[in-house]
């Protein structure tokens, strides 16, 4: 069995569903929206009767209850076409040596995701990245395409350093149609650029969902005594009093999360906080009914 | 060139090093910690090295590390060697052990002062000088030869009467022995200026080298304690039985207290009650020396020193027989047997004017140093006359005036012309010591060679006159049989005043009294200067790198609390 197949993340997201919150357009009559309004199975809405109209939408009854002309719109339901991204730069293999690395979480839930939208037979593609693109698997919809997405990710081995924008403009081009981008990262390319590749996903239309993966000891600074770190992609060092620098790091941190969480809101972006340390079942459920509420 | 009064603790200032080696081992951390980024970090370190500029950092160590050093420069004590080549010193470092050097004011003894002050004297010394230290209360002196002698040769000895004029003496042989030849002489005395130290100090100092400087150094908290007990007084009677009625005389200054008077070697002791004045009456036998103090802890040094004879009885010749029988007998006082030959120490002959006249031996005697009483021929006759004088057990009674060293020059009784009765070749005048009331003289006294010649012109004895109830007769009887005593026995001085000193500050030496003992000598109260050694003033430099110190911790505790109160700083 591949590593990253977790049975209890599988189960639990099954039932939920992925479910594309923004329009998309797909190829089959899925579950999304579509933005082209059409005939099809699906009632949207009335509107009044205008020269032209087709008059097979006109629907008669409400002219017999109301004397009045209305003409029905329906929406047409495609598949979607759902690209998942995850970082494997260097700093995803943090912790070294621990249970499971931001990389290993990241990939569990991809393969989650995966699973889940090929389940609802939406199209799904992977890509890694680092500093730019490393693999990138188109999406497709057989059951079988998932067996290649989890090879992918079980040859992957985080490293090197981060440059998100390079990536995300790399794979911006690629996806001539509209999708759902699902990217796990741990976001330390702090540069301004780095935006820029999320807005230019957004420019296309596209739904961008921003999972911010980060390790316990990343999220709460536990280090109690000084120390040299070591930058796990540039390897530079910087000798620190982790007590003393410690409430500094928390505030700067949730500082550029609160920031991160305007800025991407502001471009309609997604944007979800996972910790290493829950269990990505229970990160993922949390999600995914979220977003089904807001469906 | 810097010498250390406490070398030893130069050992500590490794520790100075301790904010440098706290800092490199903070710096030098031993745990290296994988980290997926540091641009975070990065720019808050960014931030609070801005905040606290490396040179801030470097001054703030400098100052830890100097305040450290100061301090234990401070403790080792430095001392700068003064400048040239100066001639090597002979310096003879005197300690007072005397009993009163026990004395605990301000926190310790006079004598931890002293010590500590030989020490800072002895560290001052180079290698070229010969310092020598000696105690007033005995022991050998010893030579200090390297600093570490400060712990052997400071342990002081029992405390102990001493004499300073010994050791004086001392000094001045060793000043002029092979090994000083060539050197400054120096006597460096730790003393508390009791006036008994320096009894016969005169003779030894005399003896010193010429040039010899004499720093005296008071080592006493308070010049005038505010207690002080002094023996102002003593005086001795010749009592019955070979004994002595010996009184001291107390003075108490400042709030009185019970006191003990004791003469340990002796096993004798009285106490006293807690009063201004107060007085210790003792009957004691002859013999030996009684050395009174007061028991223990007080500061001073008085002691009343007594040196009795061996009894109280005077030895005396009495003339018998016919005028012209010059023949010498022996009586011992009481008694009345002749002794066939004459008695040791003969203080007193005891005979007619007829036996005055007749025999040269009497006026040998008495210008030989002894005392000559001629009494009248009817109380020739036996020994009532002489033991009639020297009794002292007479009751007081009025009717006779008695004079003390004035009077007529000759007087008459009757006929009797002392002057032509007993014609004597001297210049020195007859004086009256008694007179009846109606003013005729009946006691001539007259000083003759290094003796004196004594005329009653009336019998001592009870049927012939009343002098015996006369208390002044009495104690001239007393005075007189004292004086046969210290003529018979040199070491016995009847004491009637003992060192009590001055009452501002009863047992101790006044500054007049040793400038005139020590020409040119300096008294200080100050702790020595390490001989020619000059104290680094260094109290002044530690305070000074303690205040800033201070200052730069609390500007950056200050600066802590601000970042701590606003993290965008």
């Amino acid at each position: 069995m591949h590593k990253y197949i977790d049975p209890v993340t599988l189960a639990a997201v099954q039932s939920l569903g992925l479910r594309a919150r923004l329009v998309v357009e797909g190829f089959f009559a899925g579950l999304h929206r579509s933005p082209f309004k059409g005939f099809s199975v699906e009632f949207s809405e009335y509107r009044s009767y205008q020269p032209g109209d087709d008059l097979r939408l006109v629907d008669w009854r409400a002219f017999a209850r109301t004397d009045r002309y209305y003409v029905k719109e329906f929406e047409e339901e495609t598949n979607l076409r759902c690209y998942i991204c995850l970082d494997a730069s260097a700093s995803m293999a943090y912790p070294p040596g621990g249970a499971m690395s931001k990389f290993e979480y990241g990939a569990v839930c991809a393969a989650a995701l995966a699973y889940l939208a090929l389940g609802q037979r939406d199209a799904v593609g992977l890509a890694t990245f680092a500093r730019g693109l490393r693999e990138a698997v188109p999406p497709r919809s057989s059951r079988q395409h998932f067996r290649a997405l989890l090879d992918v990710l079980e040859r992957t081995v985080p490293q090197g350093e981060t440059d998100l924008y390079a990536a995300l403009a790399s794979l911006a081009d690629r996806a001539n149609r509209r999708g759902l981008f699902a990217i796990f990262t741990d976001l330390w390319d702090l540069r301004r650029r780095t935006l820029d590749g999320l807005r230019a996903l957004r420019g296309g239309k596209h739904e961008v969902i921003l999972f911010h993966v980060l390790d316990p000891a990343e999220e709460r600074f536990p280090f109690r005594e000084a120390a040299t770190f070591v930058d796990m992609e540039s390897a530079a060092t910087l000798v620190l009093d982790g007590p003393r620098f410690r409430e500094s790091y928390l505030d700067a941190l949730a500082e550029f999360k609160r920031w991160l969480k305007l800025e991407l809101g502001g471009r309609d972006i997604a944007y979800v906080p996972l910790v290493t340390d829950t269990p990505p079942a229970r990160a993922l459920v949390a999600y995914l009914g979220r977003r089904r509420a807001m469906m | 060139m810097i010498s250390f009064l406490h070398p030893l603790y130069l050992l500590l200032l490794p520790l100075a090093a301790l904010p440098v080696v706290l800092n490199l081992i903070r710096r030098r951390v031993r745990l290296r910690l994988p980290f997926p980024s540091l641009a975070l970090l990065d720019r808050l370190a960014e931030r609070r090295a801005r905040r606290r500029p490396a040179w801030m950092e470097v001054l703030l160590l400098a100052l830890r590390v100097a305040a450290l050093a100061v301090l234990v420069l401070m403790v080792a004590a430095p001392r700068l060697a003064p400048r040239g080549g100066a001639a090597p010193r002979a310096v003879f470092v005197v300690v007072d052990n005397s009993p009163s050097m026990s004395y605990v004011e301000s926190g310790g003894t006079r004598l931890a002062r002293a010590v500590s002050g030989a020490r800072a004297l002895g560290a001052g010394a180079t290698d070229d000088d010969l310092v020598t230290v000696a105690w007033t209360g005995g022991g050998t002196p010893s030579v200090w030869h390297e600093p570490g002698d400060a712990t052997a040769l400071l342990s002081p000895p029992p405390f102990a009467p001493g004499r300073l004029a010994d050791v004086l003496a001392f000094a001045g042989g060793l000043f002029r022995s092979p090994a000083a030849q060539g050197r400054h002489a120096e006597v460096a005395i730790f003393t508390d200026l009791q006036r008994t130290s320096f009894d016969d100090v005169a003779a030894p100092l005399a003896a010193l080298p010429p040039r010899t400087r004499v720093t005296i150094y008071d080592v006493r908290a308070d010049a005038q304690p505010a207690w002080n007990v002094a023996i102002t007084r003593v005086n001795v009677v010749p009592a019955t039985g070979g004994q002595f009625d010996v009184t001291l005389d107390v003075r108490q200054y400042g709030r009185p207290r019970p006191v003990t008077l004791a003469a340990p070697d002796r096993g004798v002791a009285v106490s006293l009650p807690a009063a201004a004045d107060s007085a210790a009456r003792l009957t004691l036998p002859g013999g030996g020396a009684y050395a009174f103090a007061c028991a223990g802890g007080y500061p001073f040094d008085d002691r009343a020193t007594l040196t009795l004879p061996p009894t109280s009885a005077v030895s005396y010749y009495v003339a018998a027989g016919t005028p012209g029988s010059p023949y010498w007998r022996a009586a011992l006082a009481g008694g009345g047997a002749e002794a066939p030959s004459p008695p040791p120490s003969p203080a007193i002959w005891v005979g007619p004017l007829s036996a005055w006249r007749g025999d040269a031996g009497p006026r040998e005697f008495a210008r030989g140093g002894g005392l000559a009483v001629v009494v009248p021929e009817s109380a020739a006759g036996g020994p009532l006359g002489a033991d009639a004088i020297l009794s002292p057990l007479v009751p007081a009674a009025a009717g006779v005036a008695f004079l003390s060293g004035e009077g007529p020059n000759a007087a008459r009784l009757g006929g009797f012309d002392v002057a032509s009765v007993m014609p004597l070749k001297t210049d020195a005048p007859w004086r009256a010591l008694a007179t009846t009331a109606g003013g005729t003289p009946v006691i001539w006294r007259r000083p003759w060679g290094r003796g004196e010649v004594v005329v009653l012109a009336v019998p001592p004895g009870p049927a012939s006159s009343n002098l015996f109830t006369s208390p002044a007769f009495v104690a001239w009887a007393i005075d007189l049989r004292l004086r046969a005593l210290a003529l018979a026995y040199p070491a016995f001085h009847p004491m009637t005043a003992a060192a009590g000193g001055d009452e501002s500050r009863p047992g101790a030496i006044s500054d007049a009294e040793l400038r005139e003992l020590f020409p040119g000598v300096v008294v200080t109260r100050h702790a020595p200067g390490g001989g020619r050694g000059k104290t680094v003033p260094l109290r002044g430099v530690a305070a000074a790198a303690f205040f800033a110190l201070l200052a730069a911790e609390a500007g950056v505790a200050a600066s802590r609390a601000r970042r701590a109160a606003n993290p965008n700083l």
